[in-house]
């Protein structure tokens, strides 16, 4: 059994924007010195698909590294380090399970079925509005319409976004380490507290409306389940969240059916062929790198990682491991999906809003490939930093109008 | 111990011991079983360890609670008599119990 911190590994340049652009050279290169483990800095990244698959479900052994995050901005004993330390994704254990609880059933499958016609309707109408552009850049569409969607299932209201777009925007680049983003990350704090601070008191004073999930949070509040930091704590990581990566999946799988225009017709005719290119979509490349903090040493495939080591999962290329998928740079809607692809993560800290993320997408890929036809990359493409919410920053695009059609039955 | 039998979509039948007061998923997770993944671990997000209870032990197993019942939603066509594997505990009355897995958790 070798010690991680004394083995000589490969160091990997992941905040360089080549690695951003593509991370296969560099990954390829690794793997020829180690077969899934890689440092950047004093960290380890760890990139073999069944490595990821089975260290990350050690929850025993593992915790969120928010502390370590906010240790490299600099930022102890600020109100945006008590978030990052406090919010539901940096918590483990009995208060991490009875925050993801006290959601109740808000991210269900049953709960999303049920809000189809937002789904739905929600895409439709930002179809109605850029469509007459005959084109623009789809990362920039995109941004509008998975935050609406989260505020129709909140029960908020769409106008404020713009306001908070920026803090948004702020929040979810974080995992970059770009110290640079500092100044805008607490100010990003204040404003996103304010927003969360006024729309839940607005709610309690204007009386809870059926159904929707602030009341469904303020509820879980008033049962003692959380507390009032929590629950402005909860919506702040919700309204990120909601934001960056189903819209930068959508846009990823867009990408790729412009590179693969045989699925672009098959996507407009068959919802159940959009799932199965959602689904191929997030095998190719997802938008999450994980970072998790050891608690207790543990033993990996001849490895000991020690107490304290902080080890970031490439969880948005895992499934590009050729030991494991055949062809895997290939996009193939069709092909057999011989392990699933591990976006969500694995673990008690898997993506809440999964389900909410595949149906919206599938939903919003089957409308955006009826209403656009004839598509055409008109300028260039580029990347987002790979750490944080990786995806596509720009993808512009030209096309003629398609036809707008009544939705049939959910597949 | 109680003797369970998991039963693959391609027939293959895997028979084991499991103690009582572990759930369905932890024991064929333990045995090395095929055909549940669990990806959430245990918490009932993640709706990848489904298992369908023969019908001659449903009442004994017993219906899905509400939250299972809003994850079951994932998937449609599977029979009615099906559960999470991860919430279902084990108990010496399960004696001779058989669950099926579907052809994909996924």
């Amino acid at each position: 059994m070798q010690n991680a911190s004394e083995m000589k590994l490969p160091q990997l340049p992941l905040q360089d924007a080549a690695f951003d652009r593509d991370p296969m050279p560099f990954i390829a290169a690794a793997r020829e010195e180690h077969p899934w483990l890689a440092r950047f800095g004093n960290k380890f990244f760890i990139h073999g698909y069944e490595a990821i698959k089975d260290i990350q479900y050690r929850d025993a052994n593992l915790r969120p590294a928010h502390d370590d995050v906010v240790a490299t901005y600099g930022a102890e004993g600020t109100p945006w380090a008590d978030y990052m330390e406090g919010m539901m994704l940096a918590q483990w254990g009995p208060k991490h399970a009875q925050l993801r609880a006290a959601m109740g059933d808000t991210f269900t499958p049953r709960n999303i079925n049920r809000h189809i016609d937002l789904v739905r309707g929600t895409i439709s109408d930002l179809l109605d509005e850029w469509i007459p552009k005959r084109g623009f850049d789809f990362a920039e569409f995109a941004s509008y319409f998975p935050i609406a969607v989260l505020c129709g299932l909140l029960g908020t209201d769409i106008s404020e976004i713009p306001r908070i777009k920026h803090s948004l925007e702020t929040q979810t680049a974080v995992l970059s380490l770009n110290k640079d983003l500092i100044k805008d990350l607490l100010a990003g704090y204040d404003v996103l507290w304010d927003f969360t601070d006024k729309l839940v008191k607005d709610r309690e004073v204007y009386g809870l409306q059926d159904g929707t999930m602030l009341d469904q949070l303020i509820s879980s509040k008033n049962a003692g389940q959380m507390s009032e930091e929590d629950l402005r704590w909860t919506l702040m990581l919700l309204f990120p969240a909601g934001y960056d990566t189903s819209k930068n999946m959508l846009t990823l799988a867009i990408y790729h059916l412009l590179e693969n225009p045989q699925y672009w017709d098959r996507c407009a005719e068959d919802i159940g062929f959009c799932l199965k290119t959602v689904e191929e979509a997030f095998r190719h490349t997802s938008t999450a790198t994980i970072f998790r903090k050891v608690t207790e040493d543990f033993d990996y495939d001849g490895v000991r990682f020690a107490k304290d080591d902080v080890l970031i999962f490439a969880n948005s290329i895992a499934s590009r491991d050729p030991r494991v998928f055949d062809d895997p740079m290939k996009f193939d809607p069709d092909r057999k999906q011989t392990h699933r692809h591990l976006a969500f993560g694995r673990g008690a800290h898997i993506c809440l809003g999964q389900h909410l993320a595949k149906t919206q997408i599938a939903e919003g890929l089957h409308q955006v490939t009826q209403r656009i036809k004839s598509p055409r990359l008109v300028g260039e493409v580029r990347w987002r930093p790979y750490l944080g919410v990786w995806g596509l920053r720009t993808l512009p695009i030209e096309f003629e109008p398609g036809e707008k059609r009544l939705q049939a039955e959910p597949a | 111990m109680v003797g369970v039998t998991y039963v693959e979509a391609d027939g293959t039948q895997h028979q084991i011991d499991a103690p009582a007061g572990v759930s369905l998923m932890e024991a064929a997770l333990k045995a090395g079983v095929s055909g549940i993944l669990a990806d959430c671990g245990g918490s009932a997000a993640c709706g990848t360890c489904r298992v369908f209870i023969d019908p001659a032990w449903w009442g004994r197993v017993g219906a899905p609670s509400d939250i299972e019942e809003a994850m079951l939603e994932l998937t449609t066509g599977e029979p009615e008599e099906r559960r999470l594997s991860c919430q279902v505990l084990i108990t010496e009355e399960f004696d001779g119990l058989v669950v099926r897995m579907p052809e994909s958790q996924f």
